[in-house]
């Protein structure tokens, strides 16, 4: 495979001092073994060699090298499944099945690769396994002892719903397969796990439902999966802008969750999951603009209330982005739309205001651009500071002052709460509100719509692995509409959307019927 | 492609802020005053917003205008002039009302009115109003609810509904009737009063435009006359004379039909008037029943036939003018013959033999059926209910 040469290379830059191709198979001479290994693994501090011996029946005793890696490793297993059947009491073998058997002796409790690979040990010695030498063989036996400490699953905060599954990933990508297992119990359900990275050699498993998801979009994923040739992938966010289709848009074309029931609905439409170890984030394609409006709880409440929320949503959005930039090019513009009952308190707030507008508004954006960064990163016993600041001197002070005005204050703030509300496109929206107020400040309402043209014509071109990031909008599906900005009852959605490329369209087969007696 | 992007960028840059304007670096106008001015110039005024201190967050604004008045040719020269007193750029973007003194409306006055209609910056749907006194005094007038006086105006003009003496012109509809077949138009009166030791304005009467100047005007029972006439009176009320008592009658719903016949030079028309009302005020002690109420409505269709009558006497022998509709109608008829006799219109409709109808009916008494009268009344706790 590419992938072994590429490990080999590796293994030949981590130990310098290797003589070269004679070391990367083991030897029947433990010794040479042990020295072998020493200068591939260096003089780390962490891999620790155990010696001990394995006596026979007939009063012989063999050598034996126990290698592991500390820490990754769980000690119990180690002594009661390792070295406790070997030591405890002699084995009965005679000359030529003494490896074998040592490892019926040890098999009951351990998963063993017998490897004649001295690299590939070493990697596997480091990623958490125990590895066996016995004097006399040239076979090493990797034993699965991995074990080391774990976040227990928990309900991830940033995905928190009310109604509906509280467990979430956790940084153990078994874990997380197993969460996936238990939700869909079908042998269509996939599993591929590849490394990524020369030095991190991170876990990244594919995951898709055979009979639902397009093949031509899995294959897509693993080749670009495979087509990484990174030194270190230490996160899903490096794995999302590596296969993502547009690198440079403002736009995440790549959707994430640490829902395990949601990851789980995802591979039920259709698409194809990320699991990165190591990261409890898990990463999908193809994500969907009009996403970015859904919630994990939409359908579990009502679908008039969902709907609400979408429109609510879809609305915050807009006036999210639009709004200061509305306000500039209308106060500076087109001065004839302001409301004629607006005027007077308008104008008031502006006449003591020293700034331009554009710059007032600036001001007060980034100012809680500021405020919301330093809160993040700020430990929760310096926040109530932030807020006192952040309130009273911003929202008082500042006004009265005269160095921003009331209205624009009003305006800015409704555009920066609501962007919130759209939590997974909260950047985007950020950096177009920016975007949008200069525009609008350069050209007005002409400007703005200009912009708005331009924005609209990127958002169509962008496309999600392959898929229209825009759908069911552009292209459009009419069919798709019942789970967009709004949602039907479960009941009018037997079809899989046509959205996302899929093999099995119906999703529901039949319903009881209402009412029936 | 960079280098491409980067040019574009700052070209934007170069372009400066194109049309951009501050809005603490202009002046809005709401209000627009002309008077006749010497020399054969017009004296311009205008009101403008003056944003008062910034309130912080206390609330409480006091917004105060500013009123300023400057003597030029043409309305966009004093709207040029102005800035030099008002020291910053004018927009009339906001301007709601314009007020018209009697002494230049009873000149030509239609074409000082032609920049509002060139320039884009003026509103079509502000409203305009003749004014017997200097426009200034109208502008000045201090003001009991809101900011400035031309919005208050304007926000005591929606609430015509309630009266049936007003006739609010806004700017398009004084242009379409000038441009329509017959070039007469109306425009309401506003004029200051004192009450309670306090300046308010007032509407009442209106102006009658013939071949763009005024020539007189009707007073404020001729006003509902016109208003009936037009049928634009969908509120207001009437209060009548039964037996000697006061009785009043609210408009609900009112609707005025024309139907004009012209045989000739001869014009025969006659007005049908419908009105739905609700009995709302009744000072008599008589109880309400179908033979009182059918007195009562009697004597509203007498009063409305006599309104009707007293606009229709006054445009006819005093004014000689046709506001009334009844030529828009005979034109709607008869769009051939209408070429024959439009010249001579105000002639015709003079001379015109002109029938009213009115029909009323009062299909609601209101909440209560009998007026309050003591020996009616049983007591509150009759223990004999069924006596």
């Amino acid at each position: 495979m590419k992938r072994n040469s590429k490990m080999t290379s590796i293994l030949r830059s981590m130990g310098k001092h290797s003589q070269q191709q004679k070391s990367s198979m083991f030897t029947k001479d433990l010794q040479q073994n042990e020295e072998n290994l020493k200068q591939q693994i260096g003089s780390t501090k962490d891999v620790i060699f155990r010696h001990f011996h394995i006596s026979f029946d007939d009063a012989s005793s063999l050598e034996a090298l126990l290698v592991i890696t500390d820490g990754l490793v769980e000690e119990d297993a180690i002594r009661n499944n390792i070295l406790d059947p070997l030591t405890s009491e002699p084995l009965t073998a005679s000359k030529e099945a003494r490896l074998q058997q040592v490892e019926n002796k040890i098999s009951i409790f351990n998963t063993i690769t017998n490897e004649t690979d001295l690299e590939k040990s070493v990697l596997q010695v480091l990623k958490g396994s125990a590895l066996l030498l016995v004097d006399g063989f040239h076979e090493g036996l990797l034993l699965k002892v991995a074990g080391y400490e774990l976040r227990a699953v928990e309900e991830p905060e940033t995905e928190r719903a009310v109604r509906g599954a509280h467990d979430g990933f956790n940084e153990s990508s078994s874990i997380n397969i197993s969460l996936l297992r238990r939700r869909i119990p079908h042998p269509s359900l996939q599993f591929e796990t590849i490394q990524i990275g020369e030095y991190s050699q991170r876990d990244v498993t594919i995951g898709y439902v055979k009979d639902i998801a397009d093949p031509k979009l899995i294959e897509r994923v693993r080749k670009r999966l495979n087509q990484i040739n990174v030194d270190e992938i230490n996160h899903s966010g490096k794995i999302e802008e590596a296969i993502e289709d547009h690198p440079f848009s403002i736009f995440p074309t790549i959707g994430n969750t640490e829902r395990p029931d949601k990851a789980s609905a995802l591979l039920m439409e259709g698409r194809v999951v990320l699991i990165v170890d190591g990261d409890p984030v898990s990463l999908y394609t193809p994500f969907l603009f009009l996403e970015s409006m859904h919630s994990v709880e939409d359908y579990t409440s009502r679908p008039y209330y969902t709907t609400f929320l979408r429109g609510l949503r879809f609305i915050s959005m807009l006036v999210s982005i639009f709004l200061p930039a509305i306000y500039i090019a209308i106060l500076n513009f087109h001065k004839v739309m302001i409301p004629s009952d607006m005027l007077v308190p308008i104008m008031e707030g502006r006449e003591t205001v020293p700034f331009p507008l554009i710059m007032e508004v600036l001001l007060i954006l980034l100012m809680f651009e500021g405020v919301r960064e330093a809160g993040v990163r700020l430990p929760q016993q310096v926040g109530s500071a932030l807020s006192i600041v952040g309130a009273l001197i911003f929202g008082q002070v500042a006004v009265q002052a005269g160095i921003v005005s009331a209205p624009t204050t009003i305006v800015v703030s409704i555009a920066y709460i609501t962007s919130f509300i759209n939590n997974s496109v909260t950047g985007a929206i950020s950096l177009l509100r920016i975007g949008f107020i200069i525009a609008a400040s350069f050209f007005g309402g002409y400007g703005l719509i200009i912009a708005m043209l331009g924005l609209l014509t990127h958002m169509v071109s962008l496309t999600s692995v392959g898929v229209p990031y825009m759908a069911p909008i552009s292209p459009f599906y009419y069919q798709d509409w019942k789970d967009s900005i709004i949602r039907v009852p479960q009941r009018w959605l037997k079809k899989r959307a046509k959205s996302i490329p899929h093999k099995r369209s119906t999703r529901i087969k039949s319903l009881p019927k209402t009412g029936d007696k | 492609m960079f280098r491409i992007l980067s040019c574009i960028l700052f070209l934007c840059l170069l372009t400066g802020c194109w049309n951009s304007q501050e809005l603490n670096d202009s002046a809005l106008v709401h209000g627009v005053g002309l008077d006749k001015g010497s020399n054969g110039k017009i004296k311009f005024s205008t009101e403008i917003i003056k944003p008062g201190e910034s309130s912080g967050g206390e609330g409480g604004t006091t917004g105060e205008s500013i009123i300023l008045e400057y003597e030029a040719d043409t309305l966009i020269e004093g709207a040029r002039e102005s800035i030099r007193g008002i020291k910053r750029r004018v927009y009339f973007d906001h301007n709601r009302i314009w007020v018209i003194s009697e002494e230049l409306a009873k000149e030509d006055f239609i074409g000082y009115l032609d920049l509002s209609r060139r320039d884009q910056m003026f509103r079509l749907n502000s409203y305009i109003f003749i004014t017997e006194g200097d426009p200034i005094d109208i502008l000045e007038t201090p003001t009991l609810y809101e900011d400035l006086s031309s919005t208050e105006i304007v926000s005591a003009l929606d609430q015509t509904q309630y009266v049936a003496g007003y006739t609010p012109v806004k700017l398009y509809d004084l242009f379409r009737l000038m441009e329509g077949p017959i070039p007469n138009a109306y425009i309401p009166i506003i004029h200051t009063k004192e009450v309670n030791e306090q300046v308010i304005t007032s509407l009442g009467g209106t102006a009658v435009i013939n071949n763009r100047r005024m020539i007189g005007k009707l007073n404020n029972e001729e006003s509902v006359g016109l208003n009936v006439l037009l049928d634009r009176a969908t509120g207001g009320y009437v209060d009548v004379e039964v037996n000697g008592d006061k009785v009043s009658v609210e408009i609900n719903n009112s609707k005025t039909e024309l139907k004009p016949t012209l045989q000739g030079n001869k014009l025969k028309a006659h007005i049908e008037v419908t009105i739905d009302g609700t009995l709302a005020d009744n000072t008599s002690k008589n109880p309400v029943n179908e033979q009182w109420l059918n007195q009562v409505q009697e004597e509203v269709n007498k009063k409305t036939k006599r309104q009707i009558h007293s606009t229709l006497d006054t445009l006819q022998q005093e004014l000689k003018t046709d506001i009334t509709g009844i030529g828009m109608e005979t034109y709607r008829k008869y769009p051939e013959k209408w070429k024959h006799v439009q010249d001579q219109w105000n002639d015709i409709f003079t001379k015109a033999e002109i029938s009213v109808k009115v029909n009323t009916d009062i299909n609601h008494q209101g909440l209560i059926n009998k007026s309050m009268e003591r020996h009616n009344e049983r007591p509150h706790n009759n223990p004999y209910k069924f006596k």
